[in-house]
């Protein structure tokens, strides 16, 4: 594979840098290269807005979210290490953002936990004659999606990690900040929270 | 059901079980009638999730993050960590040279002179207390025949250098080793003494020297005073100062309370007259 790249002696190795990498876009952009900086910008923002938008879901406030990471990326670029990928530096970031979020806004929180529950009474107050009408797939999903938003930020980060975005454990453990382990046992508590809020309805269509 | 069956039912409808494994919790499961809703429910619960894929494009652009990023004030980004302490050293640098230049201009220019005590007859032969042997005293108009010269320290009177403490410190020094005389200043080597009368020719040749010391010709110290071969009252003019030197007379007194020779500083050596 053709890499645009600059060959480069190292002793008796032969290191090859591809000038267009993460790596090399964060050290050029370190420098004071902000087109570089654009560059890594162009490159992961849609990813790191779904993640956003599955954390937040209003498009104006995951724009808002993705916007405010990149900045704080770019005033801490210092602080990013080669080792780690730079969407799990990016994830973590968003990540803490809507932990504080969380938790300056804990009654909006619970405002939102209101309403998700207030959206689920349509299906023990609806029609119960026509109980196929309230089984279509985009009320169910609109459920889902309402659970999902009141679930706690830690809760929700890791399903939106596991579940939507497919993450490995190992990258979840290293925007969480934790252990493979640790990650795991916390995506298992997350989905077992959020089958507890969706179950009572989600259980009556199947049964 | 139990919790761990609970968990493992949760691995496996999301597919984080191996095979083995799995063949065995859906084989438990279905002898479970609530096993097996919780496991329909877990299905049901992925299924969903995965279809929650329908997010709306977002609006993000380059010009709206530099301007966020302009707005923050973050119009660099962040330097490496090691070039953030380069400004320590030029900092230390700077520090010392001002240190080193306020310490210089503090410091007078040149050694003060050490001369006699003040006479009012600039051409007399001072009077010195000059032990020699035999009892006799030195009378000044005559050289001592045995008692040796002044010492001339390292620190001997060069006007174009700039006087230091410790220069005065071991001319104060010398003048205690040896307390009947004003002046210690000569070479380590005791000169050989020499009993000829001082003669004019001499005294124009110690002004001379004097005075090519004071042009700060860089006369080292083995050009000052010569005279000091010439052992004891060489009528020698003290170097002409520069305008500003200042100039130490220590006496042949010693002070009553410290037991130290007494020094005095003078503007001008128009009075004063250098000799040993």
């Amino acid at each position: 594979m053709a890499l645009d790249g600059i060959l480069t002696m190292r002793g008796s190795m032969v290191e090859r840098m591809d000038t267009d990498s993460d790596v090399a876009l964060v050290r050029r952009a370190r420098e004071g290269d902000y087109a570089a900086f654009e560059m890594l910008f162009e490159r992961y923002r849609t990813l790191v807005y779904r993640f956003a938008y599955q954390m937040v879901p209003r498009r104006d406030d995951a724009e808002d979210l993705v916007q405010e990471a990149f900045v704080r990326a770019y005033q801490n670029l210092d602080r990013y290490r080669d080792e780690a990928k730079f969407t799990t530096w990016l994830l973590r970031i968003v990540t803490n953002l809507c932990t504080d979020q969380a938790r300056m806004s804990t009654r909006r929180q619970a405002l939102e936990q209101q309403e998700a529950a207030g959206a689920l009474d349509w299906m023990t107050i609806g029609d119960i004659e026509n109980p196929i009408e309230n089984l279509e797939a985009d009320r169910r999903r609109e459920v889902l999606r309402k659970a999902l938003a009141a679930l706690p930020v830690h809760h929700r980060s890791v399903i939106v990690l596991r579940d939507l975005e497919e993450r490995e454990y190992g990258e979840i453990a290293s925007i969480l900040g934790c252990t493979v382990g640790g990650a795991k046992l916390r995506v298992l508590r997350a989905r077992r929270a959020l089958r507890d809020r969706v179950a009572p309805f989600l259980g009556e269509e199947s049964r | 059901m139990n919790r761990k069956l609970d968990e493992k039912l949760i691995e496996l409808a999301f597919g984080d079980l191996p095979e083995e494994e799995a063949t065995r919790v859906v084989g438990e499961a279905s002898q479970d009638p609530e096993a097996a809703r919780a496991l329909q429910d877990y299905r049901d619960m992925r299924d969903g999730l995965r279809k929650l894929s329908d997010i709306p494009p977002h609006q993000l652009s380059n010009e709206r993050l530099r301007a966020a990023i302009l707005n923050r004030g973050a119009a660099k980004p962040a330097r490496p960590a090691g070039i953030s302490w380069l400004w320590m050293p030029a900092a230390a640098a700077v520090l010392t040279l001002g240190t080193l230049m306020i310490r210089q201009m503090q410091t007078p220019t040149v050694e003060p002179s050490v001369a006699i005590k003040e006479s009012t007859n600039p051409l007399q032969i001072p009077d010195l207390d000059v032990p020699v042997a035999g009892g006799t005293t030195f009378d000044g108009a005559t050289m001592a025949t045995k008692a040796p010269a002044p010492d001339i320290t390292e620190s001997a009177p060069r006007v174009a250098d700039a006087p230091t403490t410790s220069s005065a410190n071991r001319i104060a020094s010398a003048a205690r080793r040896s307390p009947r005389r004003s002046i210690e200043t000569r070479p380590k080597a005791a000169p050989k003494v020499d009993d000829t009368p001082i003669s004019a020719d001499m005294v124009a040749l110690a002004s001379n020297v004097g005075n090519r010391i004071a042009d700060g010709s860089g006369a080292r110290n083995e050009a000052a005073p010569a005279p000091m071969t010439m052992a004891g009252a060489t009528a020698m003019r003290a170097p002409a100062p520069t305008p500003k030197t200042p100039i130490i007379i220590i006496e042949a007194e010693t002070d009553a309370l410290t037991g130290a020779q007494r020094a005095t500083e003078v503007d001008n050596a128009s009075n004063v007259l250098v000799g040993g």
